[in-house]
This record gives C-alpha cells, sequence and structure tokens, in this order.
C-alpha cells in the first residue's frame, strides 16, 4: 500500500511526498518488528538507500537553490540506519549476510560524498575579514576531514575484506574485488604505496586460488580507470543510451597516473567532448597494468570512451 | 612551519582535486553538465560491437501501436467498470466499506497503467482512509 504510494509519486515526479510515505512505511515497519529487531534491518537498509538516492537526485539542484550545506539530514539519516544496520546484523552474527559487505562498502562511499562535498565548498571564498587565518583553519579543518573520512572509509572496506574472509567456502573472485575496492580507496586518496601494496596482495590471492587468467583480468580491470565509491547508488546507462565514442591511448604509471593522452579517432569529432575526456584523463585515477603476475609501469594503454549527452 | 604549511596546502589541493574529479561517470561543466564517460578495454570484441541500439522496424512498430491502442481501450473499460463497482459499494454500505480497499487498489494500477498518475495517487489516498478507519492507524 505504501509502497504503490511511494511508487506512484516517484512516477510522478514528486519526490517531496514519496519521501513522506517512504518514511510512514519505516515508521510502521519499526512498530511492527522493534528496532533493534533483525526483521527490521531491510526496513532500515531501504530507507538509507532512499535517503542516499533523494540527495543523490536532488543535491545538485538544491545546493545551488539553498547555498552551502554539509550536514544534510537525508545523509544524517543514511549513515545513522547503515550503522545501525550493521550493529543488528553485526550483534546477531550475521556475518555471512552479504547485506553487511554491501553496507559497508555504502559507508565508505558516504564518506567519499562527504568528504568531496567538503572540498567543493571550500572553493567558495571564506567571508571572513581575517582572510589568511580564515584560508588556514579552512585547511586545517579540510586536512582532518580528509583523515577522517579516509580511515572511517577504510575501515569500512577492511571490515567487508574480512567478512568476505570469513566464509567456510570463501570465494576468492569476491575477495580479491573487496581487495581490489580498498585498494582503490587508497589511491583516491593518494595512498599510493598502500594501494600497489593491496592489489599486489589481491592478485596474490588470485593467483594462489588457481583462478584463470582472464577472470583475473575481469577483477583487476588493469588500465581501466578507478571508480569512486558513489556509483554505488548509480545506474550504469544502457548502450543505447550513447551518443558516441571516443579511442584514446596514454601511458600509464604504476601508480594509475595517466600521462601524455592522445585522441585516436571519434564518431563526432566534437573538439569540446574531447578536450573534456583528456582533462578527465589527467585528472583520474588508473589501476595499474599487471602482466606475469607484476605491476607494469609506463605501459600504454587504449581505452573507448562512450559518453552520453 | 611556513613550508609544512606550502607541502600540506599542495597535498590538499592535488587530493581535492583528485577527489573532485575522477569520479566515473564524470560530469562535465558548463554547457556539457550531462555529459558521461563510459569507458571499456579496446579490444576486437569493442571495434565490431554496436555503438546504438537497432532502429525499430516499423511493421512491428506499427503492430506494438495498434496492441497499444486496444490494451488503452481495454484499460479504460476496467476503469470504468471499477468505477461503478466502488460506486455501488459507497451506496450500499458507506464510504468505508472493507470492500473499497481492494477496488481503490485495482483502480489505482489501472490509472497507473494509463498513465493518469495524480489519479493513482486519489485511489491510493482513498485506500489509505478506509485501512486507517477499518483497520486502525498503525496497520501496514
Amino acid at each position: 500500500m505504501f509502497r504503490s504510494l511511494v511508487n506512484t509519486h516517484v512516477e510522478a515526479g514528486d519526490l517531496e511526498s514519496a519521501h513522506l510515505y517512504q518514511e510512514a512505511l519505516l515508521n510502521l515497519e519499526m512498530r511492527a518488528y522493534g528496532k533493534d529487531s533483525l526483521q527490521f534491518v531491510s526496513s532500515r537498509l531501504e530507507w538509507a538507500d532512499w535517503n542516499m538516492n533523494h540527495y543523490l537526485t536532488l543535491s545538485a539542484e538544491e545546493t545551488s537553490r539553498t547555498g552551502r550545506k554539509i550536514e544534510d539530514p537525508r545523509v544524517v539519516a543514511a549513515y545513522d540506519n547503515y550503522v545501525a544496520a550493521l550493529e543488528i546484523m553485526q550483534n546477531n552474527s550475521r556475518y555471512a549476510d552479504q547485506r553487511m559487505i554491501t553496507t559497508e562498502r555504502k559507508l565508505a562511499a558516504l564518506n567519499f560524498i562527504v568528504n568531496r562535498k567538503m572540498h567543493d565548498l571550500s572553493r567558495t571564498p571564506a567571508a571572513s575579514t581575517n582572510w589568511q587565518a580564515a584560508v588556514q583553519a579552512q585547511q586545517q579543518k579540510l586536512e582532518q576531514a580528509d583523515a577522517a573520512h579516509f580511515f572511517n572509509g577504510s575501515s569500512a572496506f577492511k571490515r567487508a575484506i574480512v567478512y568476505s574472509s570469513s566464509s567456510p567456502q570463501p570465494d576468492y573472485d569476491f575477495i580479491a574485488q573487496r581487495m581490489m575496492e580498498l585498494g582503490d580507496w587508497y589511491l583516491l586518496f593518494d595512498r599510493r604505496a598502500a594501494a600497489i601494496d593491496i592489489y599486489s596482495n589481491a592478485l596474490e590471492v588470485l593467483t594462489a586460488a588457481n583462478i584463470p587468467e582472464k577472470e583475473i583480468n575481469r577483477i583487476l580491470s588493469p588500465g581501466l580507470p578507478v571508480q569512486t565509491p558513489d556509483l554505488t547508488w548509480q545506474q550504469p546507462a544502457e548502450s543505447d543510451q550513447y551518443a558516441g565514442f571516443i579511442d584514446v591511448e596514454f601511458e600509464l604509471s604504476r601508480y594509475g597516473v595517466a600521462s601524455n593522452p592522445q585522441i585516436l579517432s571519434s564518431t563526432e569529432q566534437d573538439t569540446r567532448i574531447e578536450k573534456e575526456l583528456i582533462r578527465t584523463i589527467r585528472k583520474c585515477k588508473f589501476r595499474p597494468m599487471i602482466a606475469d603476475g607484476t605491476l607494469l609501469d609506463n605501459e600504454k594503454v587504449k581505452l573507448r570512451y562512450y559518453y552520453t549527452l | 612551519m611556513k613550508k609544512w604549511l606550502s607541502v600540506s596546502s599542495t597535498l590538499l589541493s592535488a587530493i581535492s582535486s583528485a577527489l573532485m574529479l575522477c569520479s566515473m561517470p564524470v560530469t562535465a561543466r558548463e554547457d556539457l553538465r550531462n555529459l558521461n564517460f563510459f569507458p571499456q578495454p579496446i579490444s576486437s570484441e569493442t571495434v565490431t560491437g554496436p555503438l546504438l541500439a537497432p532502429a525499430l522496424d516499423l511493421p512491428i512498430a506499427d503492430q506494438e501501436f495498434l496492441d497499444d491502442a486496444e490494451g488503452d481501450m481495454a484499460i479504460a473499460e476496467s476503469i470504468a467498470k471499477y468505477t461503478l463497482q466502488a460506486s455501488d459499494t459507497e451506496n450500499r454500505s458507506g464510504p468505508y466499506d472493507p470492500g473499497l480497499i481492494q477496488t481503490y487498489q485495482t483502480l489505482a494500477s489501472l490509472y497507473q497503467q494509463s498513465g493518469d498518475l495524480h489519479k493513482a495517487v486519489e485511489m491510493l489516498n482513498l485506500q489509505l482512509q478506509v485501512i486507517r478507519v477499518t483497520k486502525g492507524l498503525f496497520f501496514n
């Protein structure tokens, strides 16, 4: 009943009403199951996901309308409910529950989003007469936030690895994927040496488990850009939505940094899109190339970038 | 101290750039706001793979249109039937007859299928009202 109301409001584009009904549904389920019960975990996770989707859908538009805001109530609600759901599952020793891993990844993603938001907002000049002191204070605050978000996120990814490994019959593909995510996290926060260590460990796990090379390549995705964790809540575009593609070549260091990007060919030859792509490649982090079990340096990489407009 | 501050601000700016711009898909700025990139390794499969979905075959599209039109008529007929049923129930047993719960649910689905979302919400709200009166405020 409430779900029908939520879905219908979403379909009609009335997200605010849908949000109210989704909250009503949470309250009803809390009364029915009890706030600390295992049955209520799904409701908490659904409400947390709802809040994040709501925040990510509206945040760009809202930010331009309402100005600076970090502590968004939807992000706070999502964080609280992810943490509460994890605590309930931990208290009930549900370590084999896949939702624990998914939720840890979402917690890390939340830290990433909040940290990015803080950096985004810090670009606005401080409104203070003592400009230099204000900038220094802001930088100090950002450094502390970077450190806190980095450690919160890496702890979440580490817990996800522990949960994956705790199964009586460990799935090494899955464990290696979680390790690669932790490596990506290190790379995103410029902990390059730690990233390479964890990537190498993931490779060792896969090799020791005799995973076929094709599968190893799929998991390690050498030469592909590091995915930012906020994609957890996003749906990939369908291939029929692509407006075109651009083929590029660049050199990739063992630390995942691209240099000398060159356009090889493109379907539309739109220089604005090509420039945007080159700029993007220069700023991105990439997973390093691998051959015969070792990470390679200054390797040529060719990628096709499909794009939507 | 000054040197430390300078190093730390450089580091901070590098981290900031990475965090701001390394998202994939990447959203571009200004007039390319909706530009998103989806990278794939280049292989023989990528080179020969289709870029866009094939154009619709017109005869099939015509058939789909006819099917849709027939479907629309069937939905309209069903809406009329269930609206009459709801009205009969209301006249006979009052506006909070529990039998209305299912009727409103069906009507909401039918309106949703027809694309009239406002009417769908109206039906769901009527259903909610009947549920609250007959089964209590916190019935789920």
